[in-house]
């Protein structure tokens, strides 16, 4: 035993657990193959820091074959539990590379070491192992197949392929005799989120033992029938059912396409009392917020004026905010009168997102709406006032112009700017009011601020005059940066050669929202030869990035000439200043405005800076990559799977994900089995669990005829 | 069924910027962002995009990144992204267990420097670190007030500190509405509380015991600035962090515990899969965590968890 062996084995032995768990880590030092046979001894240790420690050593240590061979036999250990579960815990965390061993194993394993073995390859996902744990549903031993069963609603985290074996196989076991295998079946078939036809869990619902599972497995389904009696299960004798069943109704409901489905639920959920009432308590159970969120959107269908505070009151809670305000759109216009009586007695961030939804809301009464706007505007509340300030803008009418243009000068800032928006928009609307209004400014304290900001509204829609010009111009010299910022915008929507040489002296502003204003009203001015020489020049991250997109205003090609090359500039904040204008650019391709040519060339730099040694420029670049893929893209997305640093393996593998193409995925397996690192495995596993598209939208009554007919033959044990 | 605006001119989050705004809070701040987050993500920060009269949220991301203002920024964001809900005596059977469990620990541990040092790592608004203040005052096992002939005064500190600066400087103010108070006893209220018209203020020899800063607890240089603590209260703050950044945040609570300090974490919370360098402790009504008395505290790359 070599020195290092023994001084570690040495420390092994001490009595202080302590002294032990930071010997643990000395393991990985030992030379040669002496590493495994210490591993084993500390995993079998009394104490369970020890043991712990000795599970997160394990995989990086060399000789990784006699690793794994030591832990499969370490399986088979009767007495010492800790040895075996710390076994277990050491081969799923070295992962894909302890599959083929365990696998190996199978055959010769005793019925307890086999249901070990079986709960290693449920916790590395792997195409091999799915097939093994397929097989398993067939061993001889009970606790194996139950087992096998379980770790099978694992398996999507495989990628489409196992979770396709896993449904295939967990349905033909549904065929078995075993009540506790029919429970595990199911159960897996629900987190595999299977989207089978409801005649395939029909018969378990009546079954006092089943009934449960088969309502959770029922829950991908799309087929009316499977909403049908997921509605009426809310109204289950059984709390947990209908939990189980209103958490899934709740997912139907925010997903659903077509408006039978939503019809269907609404009908079926219309029947049954005791679904309503379970749906109205959940909807007021603020700790459990799936159950919360499904309660909410089905009180959403059902449509009772009753139920709308208890949906408004969930406008404060983001857990369930979205469900809802999606449920409290359900409603639709019915709902704003009950809705804005709630808001009002409600504290001020609900009131606020109360009124920000009226205020969007398809169909809804506008004179009400604007009503209770104008009210808002009264409200004591920041977050009420601003947000009421700020649904006026595209609600409101020309008499609200004067009242929101005195709340430009509102002490916070919040309230400031929401004024400023609302104006511009009510202005570009009712111009007559907008010059009326200036009119008076122009008599007023302080005549440019507002001028400024009617003026912009005015030029979007028609020609300036020549002393709305001049007033302008004479706002570049104001005092107050905003000012000469909004003077800037006004401008640059004005257009004309006398604006552009105003505007180019605010480049050399000693603000710099003011320089970026100035950047950004030269692209719409097109002035490209200027903004070409600030991109040379400046040192600025964020004027650089302001005057790259500019530029791809006013000149796509030399935007991309200048863009290009930034992407592989050493200051990282510049090129990602050019990554996100080349992004920007390449987006605006739809628009007709950018060439095909320019696109390409966007594409080809975005590639390119995803050799840039830093990796928040090749993370920023991925994304936009990613945001487009086509084949190139793909290949650069694999191509990023193998970069040195693990955050950008991670975000590679989510975009694959995304993009959920066959060759993503096999990017994804490949990548898998190499992998070490266990954050970026478990973002693999997770990117290669999303369901294809082709089968979300697909039919799935085909898709589980098509099963049925396979599990029909298929006998359980 | 998503979402729409009829008026179509609302700042929608994208996924792409979802993702870059998530990974950049993650990586500042530990805080992370599923995917159903992405509505409350939008809703709470698009008040700033107008304000900063910024187009989309990936300007506000690149603003966040190299904006000449981003650390201002970083407090707004974080003021409106952090959740401050709390008060005084939470979970009150893990307080009974400090105060009877755990400090006569302490007691024992620090008799012979008389001093004891108590960290409310995310105390939010402070109710927690006042909370601590008064159970160390009223278990009188530590004398703060010399008198001839006793053993020396001990010395008390109690530190409170949040990423939120508005929350600390709530806590700083230390007064307080009726909500704070949903479990606090009402002679306890009278004896350390005073009421104002503007609340319920802290009474002097509690506001005397704390100290509050505003601290990233992924930050350990700022972290050092404490000093070692003798218990580090971390409740409901490690739910909200990704895996990688709870495990730099118990690292870095970790070095910040004198040898035998104690960790409490929140009821749903666990070191499981984060650590093994802390011991589990199991009192009569709580299981808490403790840095092992032969740990070496001053160096973490030879002693700390892994």
């Amino acid at each position: 035993m070599s020195d290092a062996a023994s001084a570690v084995r040495w420390l092994l032995e001490q009595g202080e657990p302590e002294a032990r768990r930071v010997a643990v880590r000395q393991i990985a030092k030992v030379p040669g193959r002496e590493a495994p046979e210490l591993l084993l001894c500390a995993l079998g240790d009394d104490d369970w820091r020890v043991r712990k420690e000795a599970t997160l050593v394990a995989p990086g240590l060399e000789h990784r074959e006699e690793v794994v061979a030591t832990l499969v036999a370490a399986l088979e250990d009767t007495v010492n539990i800790g040895l075996r579960n710390a076994a277990v815990e050491s081969l799923v965390a070295i992962g894909p590379d302890a599959v083929g061993a365990t696998i190996d194993a199978l055959d010769r394993l005793d019925a307890d070491a086999r249901k070990l073995a079986v709960e290693v390859l449920g916790g590395v996902p792997d195409t091999r192992g799915t097939s093994a744990l397929a097989r398993a549903l067939q061993d001889d031993d009970a606790n194996v197949r139950v087992t096998a069963a379980e770790a099978l609603g694992k398996a999507a985290l495989a990628g489409e392929e196992s979770r396709e074996l896993a449904t295939e196989s967990l349905v033909a076991a549904l065929g078995a005799s075993d009540v506790f295998l029919k429970m595990a079946v199911l159960d897996s078939l629900a987190r595999l989120e299977t989207r089978l036809p409801w005649s395939l869990f029909a018969p378990y619902v009546d079954d006092p033992l089943l009934r449960r599972y088969a309502i959770a497995a029922a829950s991908g389904s799309r087929d009316p029938q499977a909403v049908r009696a997921l509605a009426l299960a809310t109204g289950d004798t059984s709390p947990t059912i209908a939990r189980e069943a209103l958490v899934a109704l709740g997912e139907v409901i925010a997903e659903a396409a077509d408006t039978d489905l939503l019809e269907c639920a609404r009908a079926a959920i219309g029947s049954t009392d005791a679904g309503q009432a379970s749906a109205r308590r959940a909807a007021g159970q603020v700790d459990d917020p799936p159950a919360r969120g499904g309660g909410l959107l089905a009180l959403g269908l059902l449509g009772e004026a009753g139920d709308v505070p208890a949906l408004v009151n969930a406008l404060g809670d983001d857990d369930v905010a979205e469900r809802a305000d999606l449920a409290l759109r359900l409603f639709g216009p019915s709902a704003v009168r009950p809705l804005l009586a709630a808001a009002r007695k409600a504290k001020p961030t609900v009131h606020a997102a109360a009124l920000a939804l009226v205020g969007s809301l398809e169909g809804a009464p506008v004179a009400e709406v604007r009503k209770a706007l104008r009210a808002g505007l009264r409200d004591a509340a920041i977050e009420v006032l601003s947000c009421a300030v700020e649904s006026l803008g595209p609600l409101g009418e020309a008499r609200d112009l004067r009242r929101l243009a005195k709340l430009v000068w509102h002490d916070d800032e919040r309230v400031a700017a929401a004024a400023t928006n609302a104006v511009c928009e009510l202005a570009a609307r009712h111009v007559d009011a907008a010059r009326a209004l200036l009119r008076d400014a122009r008599s007023g304290h302080d005549p440019l601020v507002l001028g400024c900001i009617l003026l912009g509204a005015i030029a979007s829609t028609q020609p300036l005059r020549d002393d709305d010009v001049r007033l302008l111009q004479r706002a570049l010299s104001h005092d107050q940066p905003q000012v000469r910022r909004a003077a800037i915008d006004a401008l640059a929507l004005g257009g004309g050669d006398a604006a552009a040489d105003a505007v180019i002296f605010a480049l050399a502003d000693e603000e710099h929202d003011v320089q970026l204003a100035a950047a950004r009203a030269l692209g719409r001015l097109g002035r490209a030869e200027t903004l070409v020489r600030v991109v040379r020049d400046t040192r600025d991250p964020a004027l650089t990035a302001t005057a790259l997109r500019a530029l791809g205003d006013a000149d796509p090609e030399r935007a991309l000439a200048s863009a290009g090359p930034l992407v592989v500039h050493a200051d990282a904040a510049v090129a990602c200043a050019a990554v996100e204008a080349l992004g920007h650019l390449r987006s605006a391709r739809g628009s007709g405005r950018v060439s095909v040519h320019v696109a390409v060339g966007c594409e080809d730099a975005l590639f390119s800076a995803l050799d840039h040694p830093d990796e928040e420029v090749v993370k920023l670049s991925l994304s936009l990559v990613g945001a487009q893929p086509g084949a190139r893209a793909l290949a650069r997305l694999g191509l990023c799977l193998d970069h040195a640093s693990t955050e950008v393996r991670c975000v590679a593998a989510e975009l694959l994900g995304q993009d959920n193409s066959a060759g993503a995925r096999a990017l994804l397996r490949a990548r898998y089995e190499r992998e070490k690192d266990q954050i970026v495995r478990a973002a693999i596993t997770t990117a290669a669990s999303i369901r294809p598209m082709a089968e979300v939208t697909g039919s799935p009554s085909e898709w589980g005829e098509t099963l049925s007919a396979k599990g029909s033959s298929g006998e359980g044990a | 069924m998503r979402r729409t605006s009829p008026y179509g001119d609302s700042v929608v989050l994208k996924p792409d910027e979802f993702r870059l705004l998530r990974d950049l809070f993650v990586a500042r701040t530990g805080l992370q962002f599923g995917a159903e987050a992405r509505f409350a993500l939008e809703r709470r920060l698009r008040e700033r995009l107008m304000v900063l009269k910024l187009p989309t949220f990936s300007d506000y991301h690149h603003y966040l990144r190299y904006g000449t203002q981003a650390s201002a920024e970083w407090d707004e964001a974080i003021d409106l992204l952090t959740t401050n809900e709390t008060y005084f005596f939470r979970e009150e059977r893990q307080l009974r267990a400090f105060q009877n469990e755990v400090l006569p620990i302490l007691e024992v541990q620090a008799r012979s420097r008389r001093r004891i040092a108590i960290w409310s790592a995310g105390c939010s608004t402070g109710e927690e670190a006042y909370t601590i203040a008064i159970l160390l005052l009223q278990s009188m096992m530590f004398p703060n007030r010399g008198l001839p002939g006793e053993p020396p005064p001990w010395e008390l500190r109690i530190y409170g500190s949040d990423i939120s600066r508005r929350c600390v400087a709530a806590a700083r103010r230390g007064v307080y509405g009726e909500s704070s108070f949903r479990a606090t006893p009402i002679e306890q209220r009278r004896a350390f509380f005073h009421e104002r018209p503007d609340g319920w203020h802290v009474a002097e020899p509690i506001r005397q015991l704390c100290h509050f800063g505003q601290m990233n607890l992924l930050d350990e240089d700022r972290s050092r600035v404490l000093g070692r603590a003798d218990a580090i209260f971390c409740r409901n703050v490690l739910i909200y962090f990704d895996a990688r950044a709870r495990k730099t945040a118990i690292e870095l609570l970790y070095d910040r515990l004198n040898p035998g300090g104690i960790l409490l974490l929140g009821h749903s919370e666990s070191l499981l899969n984060v650590s093994t360098a802390f011991e589990l402790l199991h009192l009569k009504d709580d299981l808490v965590y403790r840095k092992p008395l032969s740990a070496n505290g001053a160096h973490r790359d030879s002693d700390g968890p892994t």
